[in-house]
């Protein structure tokens, strides 16, 4: 392999990484507060595909305008799920949530599939994305270039939020202890909805960006791209943002060059990212970042 | 009884007093358990109230009760004048009860500045997002807020730990920072889980000048749930006692000394 096409094939990693960085951390953050896996979290990926399709199909909006609504809509679309799915089993056995979560998930999938069609829409990009550069000598298309930028832009703001506000401060006092968090006088539900409606945000971002990386969208792309994402915050450490964005990053490095480096294993891509998964469960359960679970006497 | 402790059971005297927590008839059944049992208390406005009980008693749940953790079955609990009944419990901690845990249950994760600055939400008037923006308003409450808070671990001894993570303090320092954080929320009635517990005797007396000086100067009642009889007798002034559920007694330290149902429900019914 020359230098270029392994430069190329590392820039195409980070950028699919930043990607599954971005909704990792969504599956991260609710896992962190409720203990819950929001199976749904990959179809809010989906809608802010659409959302974005139909703001610029049908309203004429602007590229970037568009993309903002949409993203609003997927906050909205996620503080809904959880206020109308999640809240009512508040108390509820965990595997209740869970199922609940898969539901929903199927819910929000089929809805796309009766309303929009399961015939692939192409998603229209920017020109900025569709610009080729050259970096090194190395020919790096617009989106495998512009893609990671925004997302380790959006990723420094989600940081800056976890780690330097007072709504990044109750979510992290929340995951750790609701019951006394809820005892220092933190309205919980509403710090639970705010971690909803910021993981929402960040995979309606992460869907649009994969909608420009892919061009082609359909109520169920989503699939894949969640179960690699919650893989990446298996292996970054389930709860831990950073571990999130880690594992996003490894997890897209690692399915790119096994390409890159063995062509003819092209086809067990997807296979390689759960064996990964399978091995971390094995082997280091906690992921990279988390902690082991301290037993609760 | 406590007409007692307030003067000679002269009523006007009581009403001088302002009662802040009245707890009426409480009880709260877990299956067929009772845990506590028609349990009637008023504590006045500035008291060192002690509640004291063989494991089990019923204690912390009382507690509970009040913080609004449980609902009772039957009851009601009074806070200054309103009833708290059913209120959540951020909605309790708004209107100033604040409490600390018998097993310490700090923010581990989080600095000790971060713990304390967790319970400043109460009273915070900006929204969550608003550092993001940079609002200049927001920018001098927050540093307000940090300032008020650094002067809490200060107030508590931790004014050098601030930065530190608070599950890597030792024991001690933890119990402190639990009190900090509780006072955080700016509480007019202070809940203490065995704060002794696990103390040595020179950390024990610490302790109860730490108790006393923190009533006086943010003016606090204090209600205490403690096993250390030194703790108990040194610093409530009136104290009640809990066994199965029930209140066996109530009254001054002396009295409950020499009550016999409490010497009963802690040491048998042959002891005596």
């Amino acid at each position: 392999m020359t230098w270029t096409t392994f430069f190329q094939q590392l820039m195409n990693g980070v950028s699919v990484g930043s990607l599954y960085a971005l909704l990792a951390i969504g599956y991260t953050l609710v896992y962190g507060i409720l203990g819950l896996i929001n199976f749904a979290h990959s179809d809010v990926f989906m809608l802010g595909t659409y959302f974005a399709f139909f703001m610029i199909g049908i309203f004429l909006l602007p590229w970037w305008i568009s993309v903002l609504i949409g993203v609003g809509l997927c906050a909205l679309v996620g503080v809904t799920i959880e206020r109308v799915a999640y809240r009512p089993l508040r108390n509820a056995p965990r595997i209740s949530a869970l199922i609940t979560a898969v539901g929903v998930s199927f819910f929000i999938e089929n809805l796309g599939l009766v309303t929009v069609g399961a015939r692939p829409k192409g998603f229209p990009r920017p020109e900025l994305m569709k610009n080729v550069y050259f970096i090194a000598g190395a020919r790096i298309q617009g989106v495998t270039f512009w893609v990671p930028l925004i997302s380790i832009a959006v990723l420094l703001v989600l940081f800056y939020l976890v780690y330097r506000t007072k709504l990044g401060m109750a979510m992290r006092a929340v995951s750790k202890d609701m019951e006394t968090t809820r005892l220092m006088g933190v309205n919980v539900d509403r710090v639970i909805l705010y971690a909803f409606a910021l993981g929402s945000a960040l995979a309606g971002i992460g869907g649009v960006l994969w909608a420009c990386k892919y061009p082609q969208i359909n109520p169920l792309m989503g699939i894949f791209p969640g179960w690699k994402a919650f893989t990446a915050a298996v292996v970054g450490g389930i709860g831990n943002v950073v571990g999130a964005m880690i594992g996003g990053f490894i997890i897209g490095l690692a399915e790119i060059m096994i390409v890159a480096f063995f062509p003819n294993l092209t086809g067990y891509r997807d296979a390689f990212v759960f064996a990964l998964l399978i091995i971390f469960l094995l082997v280091k359960p906690s992921g990279i970042m988390g902690e082991t679970l301290k037993e609760k006497v | 009884m406590f007409l007692e402790y307030c003067g000679g059971g002269k009523e006007l005297m009581v009403d001088n007093h302002e009662r802040i927590l009245h707890l009426e008839n409480l009880t709260i059944a877990f299956g067929g358990l009772l845990a506590v049992n028609d349990f009637s208390l008023t504590i006045y406005r500035g008291d060192l109230v002690g509640l004291i009980g063989p494991n089990g008693a019923g204690k912390t749940t009382v507690f509970n009760l009040v913080s609004g953790q449980y609902i009772p079955t039957r009851g009601k609990v009074w806070f200054d004048g309103r009833e708290i009944t059913g209120l959540s419990p951020d909605r309790i901690t708004a209107l100033g009860i604040a409490r600390t845990f018998q097993n310490i249950r700090l923010f581990g994760d989080l600095s000790a500045l971060e713990n304390v600055l967790v319970s400043f939400h109460v009273r915070t008037s900006y929204s969550f997002l608003s550092p993001m923006f940079c609002f200049p308003r927001s920018r001098k409450e927050e540093r307000r807020i940090r300032e008020e808070a650094y002067s809490l671990l200060e107030a508590v001894g931790l004014g050098n730990f601030a930065r530190e993570k608070a599950s890597s303090l030792p024991y001690g320092q933890q119990r402190r920072l639990e009190i900090a954080r509780a006072l955080a929320t700016h509480p007019r009635l202070l809940l203490l889980d065995e704060p002794a517990a696990g103390m040595n005797p020179q950390e024990t007396r610490e302790l109860m000048e730490f108790i006393q000086r923190i009533r006086r100067d943010f003016e606090l009642t204090i209600f205490l749930i403690e096993h250390d009889m030194k703790v108990v007798m040194g610093i409530c002034e009136r104290v009640a006692v809990m066994d199965f559920g029930i209140k066996i007694a109530e009254g001054t330290p002396s009295e409950i000394r020499n009550n016999p149902r409490v010497i009963e429900a802690y040491l048998g019914a042959e002891a005596q």
